[in-house]
């Protein structure tokens, strides 16, 4: 008894999609293809194509140590500031999951990390990881140049992240845990669930759609996040802080070096690309929607 | 429901106000790209109808900044109401040359400006625009102007290439060494250190551990990047350049020369003798800060940085400036000028030009220098300024002033940054290499081959891709 | 009712569990009340090497020195234009997009919506120049569309609604179905109201990245008159001379403000909106 589709109801629903996609096409993804087509060229400092280079410009920027080790860098990033503001963001949301008398307060003092600007966040943080001037080795009794030691550096960029991504977690997470219904939870509990059994068996799956968002989100973030490594390191000391994007970005804005750059942005572009994919089967087979 | 229904008009106001500013938005827009081409007027700035606007763009932040909008200010209530020139300074940050470049590129004329500030590196980039007008064009059409024997010949030098001035030096400097007068009392010198070997000597006696053996207080505190190293090629002889063509100012340069006439060796050799003191501090946090809150007894810095340690010293303990040690005591150079320069637009109206010409003249003024100059660090760049009895007085009272004047008024004009073309990539790779020389992790010859070497790739790679 | 909880204990253990929960919420600012505290101290007490955090004298002076120097009321009202006008479009251009991909079936809706979520991962730093180059040939140089013009879209934000609608709203969808509503009249008439929440957390987020946004607005400005507030933080750090902190902390909580308040307002609508949403359903 099924009804032939109209046209209308054929088109419908890419209408819908049309004027994200106009924004996406024009600003997003011409400006791409443009950068990939002119990857393979050589371009001089004015963007203008000077000749055919083939994969030459691949060739150079692998063979870069710098671009290598941003690489690694990029992993250690990501693979450590998602699961941690990640897990951070969890517990913070399951503590003010309650809405108690107080909770309006310390509810924006655990969220109001993203309302911080990453010029400023950068700033504070400079003067705070100072050596000499900073609070925190007055605080600690330490004598350490927190982001020009090379054994620290990137770790102190990597605080800065996780703190800064903590607050955004929190207010999603938040909303999806007080979405759930206190008879979901008492069920779990009337059948034995409780612990870490039952945020691993209960509550995760119930907020997965909401993690599985954050996870995609939190890595495309941490995979094209500057600021705080521009700001304050440079990529130094000797590359400690070298991530992908840091590296584009020292090639084409600071050096208009768009050779390097181009084919560093495809290069980071199928790292990111990869770890998505990732991301999306494990939505297809964890994530759960009502 | 009640707070749905605040959400909403919430929403709905904000709605409101971003709709109708969007149109004002628009309007502004349509007005300026309607200008494009011809004499815009796209700014707020009330520019009298009638008069010729001339956009500045600048880089200067806190008090300089303040400085030059109030110079601004007051040349539009005089001399520019008389002449009928409008000028609109714009702050730019060190994005201006980028965005003249980009608005160049699109050919959006309306939205670039007359006056640019940038670093005087780019002056062969800036070259490439043709609507860069070339200042030593200026001086023969306006003979009755300044011209540029009125400004110090090693300014001059600064801002040319090829034998021609470009542009007009503004804000320039060079690196002092600035050292802690009570620290080294107290260590029993009278004298700051003259050579790089004494200077390492001073650092071991001004460092302070404490019982753990920890330093509590570095005798020197200096990280050696591309500014630093070029200066100390530059002190070594006039004859010695960072680069091929006289450092890039008689022509491209296209490779390093500082491996063959030996001074990037020289250098590095007498910089062992600090590397080995535990009291050289080798990574710069904040120098200039960490220097006035006596963190350091002795730093190198540009001469700009002399009026904000002024005041956050404030008068805690006594400090000056000097040259920077010698590589050598029989050395012949000097540290060289660096810095920034006005370059100058033509936007299709040779009106304009000749009121940016009026306006570049008048920042050159011997009065306005010495404002920029007493409020910054910045040497005033016209004898003429240095000569002011308000500048002499200023110089007794602020001596640490008065070393980088001296250096850029007597020393070698020949000794002049270089414009290596790719020197933000340079930068990059100078300061990488010295890092892991002075952590010890690279012996002198490993050091010196690979600045060479590295250097020269970037170049060979720029003109790759840039010839 | 509500006693099914994670936490369930007497009332002294609750408030004794609210203290605690401030504290931690306290130790995570206290970055932001570093910050708070140097804006109030002078130049040469925040470079002195002791440990104090508290002011000796509190002195306003940085504050009044950044509003007397800075257009500071300009930017800020540019910067809520900017901020507003694309909140709105990233709500509605994001709603319409993942009403597309949560409730209908159609070919090549995978591969549409992959390349949304490919671009995000597109470094938006890398497409400036060439987006600076679009919006100069669309006249948009030195105007609040041109500033806001690579905003009015977030792929994250269309993420997020699918998720939302997913989740929460697949059974009023296919009530509606079976009362015959129109495809049109479900999404304005039901599924907008309905999902206020996630509109009001879209609308933050937004703001709060808009707000915040430094590059983009200052490449594509070229007077004074149209700058935002981020670019107050550069002008002060001018790294030529040196830092003031001081003054760059002062501007920094003075920036602050709007957007924590316009984050307080609405955190609360979301937190209270998905609660009424779960209850109503």
């Amino acid at each position: 008894m099924k009804k032939r589709k109209s046209l209308f109801q054929h088109v419908e629903p890419y209408l819908y999609l049309l004027p994200a996609f106009a924004f996406l096409l024009v600003f997003v993804y011409y400006p791409f293809i443009k950068n990939a087509w002119l990857s393979f060229h050589t371009v001089n400092q004015f963007r203008l194509v000077k000749s055919f280079a083939g994969l030459k410009n691949y060739a150079k920027v692998l063979g870069d140590e710098a671009f290598i080790q941003s690489i690694g860098n990029t992993f250690i990033y990501v693979l450590v500031t998602v699961p941690a503001s990640l897990l951070i963001a969890y517990l913070l949301a399951m503590m003010a999951r309650k809405t108690r008398k107080l909770s309006v307060a310390y509810e924006v003092l655990f969220a109001i990390s993203m309302a911080a600007s990453d010029a400023v966040i950068a700033m504070i943080f400079q003067l705070a990881y100072n050596s000499q001037l900073g609070i925190i080795n007055k605080v600690l009794g330490t004598n350490i140049d927190w982001l020009h030691d090379s054994r620290y550096a990137l770790m102190s960029l990597m605080f800065i992240q996780i703190w800064k991504n903590i607050g955004y977690n929190f207010l999603f997470m938040l909303s999806a845990l007080r979405n759930l219904s206190d008879d979901v939870l008492e069920a779990a509990r009337l059948d034995g669930v409780t612990g870490w059994k039952l945020h691993l068996k209960v509550i995760i799956p119930l907020v997965s759609p909401m993690l599985f968002f954050l996870l995609i989100k939190d890595i495309a973030y941490g995979m094209t996040v500057s600021s705080y490594t521009l700001i304050l390191t440079g990529g130094g000391p000797n590359n400690a802080t070298q991530t992908i994007i840091t590296y584009i970005y020292s090639k084409a804005i600071t050096s208009t070096n768009y050779n390097y750059a181009f084919a560093a942005t495809m290069v980071g572009f199928f790292i990111s690309a990869v770890l998505i994919m990732f991301s999306m089967i494990l939505e297809k087979r964890k994530v759960h929607y009502n | 429901m009640k707070r749905t229904h605040v959400t909403a008009a919430l929403l709905t106001a904000a709605m409101v106000v971003s709709m109708t500013a969007c149109g004002k938005g628009g309007s502004e827009g349509s007005a300026s790209t309607t200008a494009a081409g011809g004499a815009a007027g796209e700014t707020q700035a009330s520019a009298p109808a009638g008069s010729t606007e001339v956009v500045f763009w600048h880089s200067y932040g806190g008090a300089l900044g303040e400085t030059v909008q109030e110079i601004v200010d007051e040349y539009n209530e005089g001399p520019g109401k008389e002449k009928n020139i409008f000028v609109n300074a714009v702050y730019q940050g060190y994005e201006g040359t980028d965005k003249l470049i980009l608005a160049y590129q699109t050919k959006d004329m309306g939205n670039a400006c007359d006056i640019n500030i940038g670093l005087t590196s780019t002056i062969p980039s800036m070259l490439e625009l043709d609507w860069t007008v070339k200042v030593s064009d200026m001086m023969a059409k306006h003979p009755d102007g300044m011209q540029g024997e009125d400004f110090f010949p090693a300014l001059i030098r600064s801002v040319s290439y090829r034998d021609e001035i470009i542009a007009l030096p503004l804000a320039n400097s060079t690196l002092v060494m600035y050292y802690n007068v009570d620290a080294l009392k107290e260590a029993g010198f009278t004298e700051p250190p003259k050579t790089l070997d004494e200077l390492a000597q001073y650092t071991e006696k001004l460092t302070v551990k404490d019982g753990s053996g920890a330093v509590t207080r570095y005798g020197f505190e200096c990280q050696v990047k591309r500014y630093q190293l070029v200066n100390y090629i530059s002190s070594q002889s006039p004859a010695f350049f960072f680069g091929d063509e006289e450092g890039g100012r008689a022509g491209a340069m296209t490779k390093l020369t500082c491996g063959d006439d030996k001074s990037l060796m020289n250098f590095l050799t007498e910089w062992d003798k600090l590397v080995q003191q535990d009291g050289y501090q080798r990574v710069e946090g904040n120098v200039a800060e960490e220097f006035s809150a006596g963190v350091a007894a002795i730093a190198m810095m540009s001469s700009s940085k002399c009026g904000s340690v002024e005041g956050l010293v404030n008068g805690a303990f006594e400090w000056t400036t000097a040259p920077i040690p010698k590589v050598d005591s029989k050395d012949t150079g000097n540290s060289c000028v660096g810095g920034s320069c006005m370059v100058l637009m033509n936007r299709g109206d040779a009106a304009r030009v000749d009121a940016a010409w009026d306006f570049m003249q008048h920042i050159s003024s011997p009065e306005v220098q010495s404002r920029m100059s007493m409020v910054s660090g910045y040497v005033p760049t016209t004898p003429a300024a240095y000569e002011l009895p308000q500048m002499k007085s200023f110089y007794e009272e602020h001596p640490q002033h008065k070393t980088a004047v001296e250096v850029i008024a007597n020393g070698d004009l020949l000794c002049q940054e270089p414009m290596d073309l790719c020197y933000n990539e340079i930068n990059g790779s100078i300061t990488d290499i010295m890092t892991q020389f002075c952590a010890g992790d690279l012996s002198v010859q490993e050091a010196h081959d690979k600045i060479i070497g590295d250097c020269n790739q970037l170049l060979d790679e720029w003109h790759e891709a840039n010839d | 009712m509500n006693t099914q909880s994670v936490f369930k204990k007497s009332k002294v253990k609750s408030g004794l569990f609210q203290v605690f929960c401030l504290a931690v919420g306290l130790v995570l600012c206290l970055p932001l009340v570093y910050a708070v505290l140097i804006s109030f101290m002078q130049e040469t007490e925040i470079v002195s090497r002791d440990l104090h955090l508290i002011p000796k004298h509190w002195s306003m002076a940085n504050y009044e020195a950044v509003i007397e120097s800075q257009n500071l009321l300009r930017y800020m009202f540019n910067s809520l234009v900017v901020a507003m006008i694309s909140s709105f479009s990233r709500v509605i251009i994001g709603c319409l997009a993942a009403y597309s991909f949560a409730f209908f079936e159609y070919r090549g809706k995978h591969v549409l919506f992959a390349l949304v979520v490919g671009s995000m991962i597109i470094p938006p730093e890398m497409l400036m120049v060439q987006n600076y180059f679009t919006t100069a040939e669309l006249g948009l140089i030195n105007t609040y569309i041109g500033m806001t013009i690579i905003f009015m879209v977030s792929a994250a934000n269309i993420f997020l609604i699918r998720q939302h609608y997913l989740s929460t709203s697949r059974s009023v969808w296919e009530a509606a179905k079976v009362d015959g509503c129109s495809n049109w009249r479900f999404f304005v008439g039901i599924l907008m109201p309905i999902s206020k929440p996630v509109i009001a957390t879209v609308f933050i987020s937004s703001f709060v990245t808009s707000w915040n946004s430094y590059l983009w607005p200052l490449m594509v400005t070229n007077v004074d008159s149209m700058r935002t507030v981020q670019v107050v933080i550069t002008k002060l750090n001018a790294s030529e001379l040196n830092t003031v902190y001081g003054q760059v902390m002062a501007a920094a909580v003075l920036i602050l403000i709007p957007s924590a308040i316009v984050f307080v307002l609405f955190q609360r609508k979301i937190t209270a909106g998905m609660m009424a949403g779960a209850v109503k359903e």
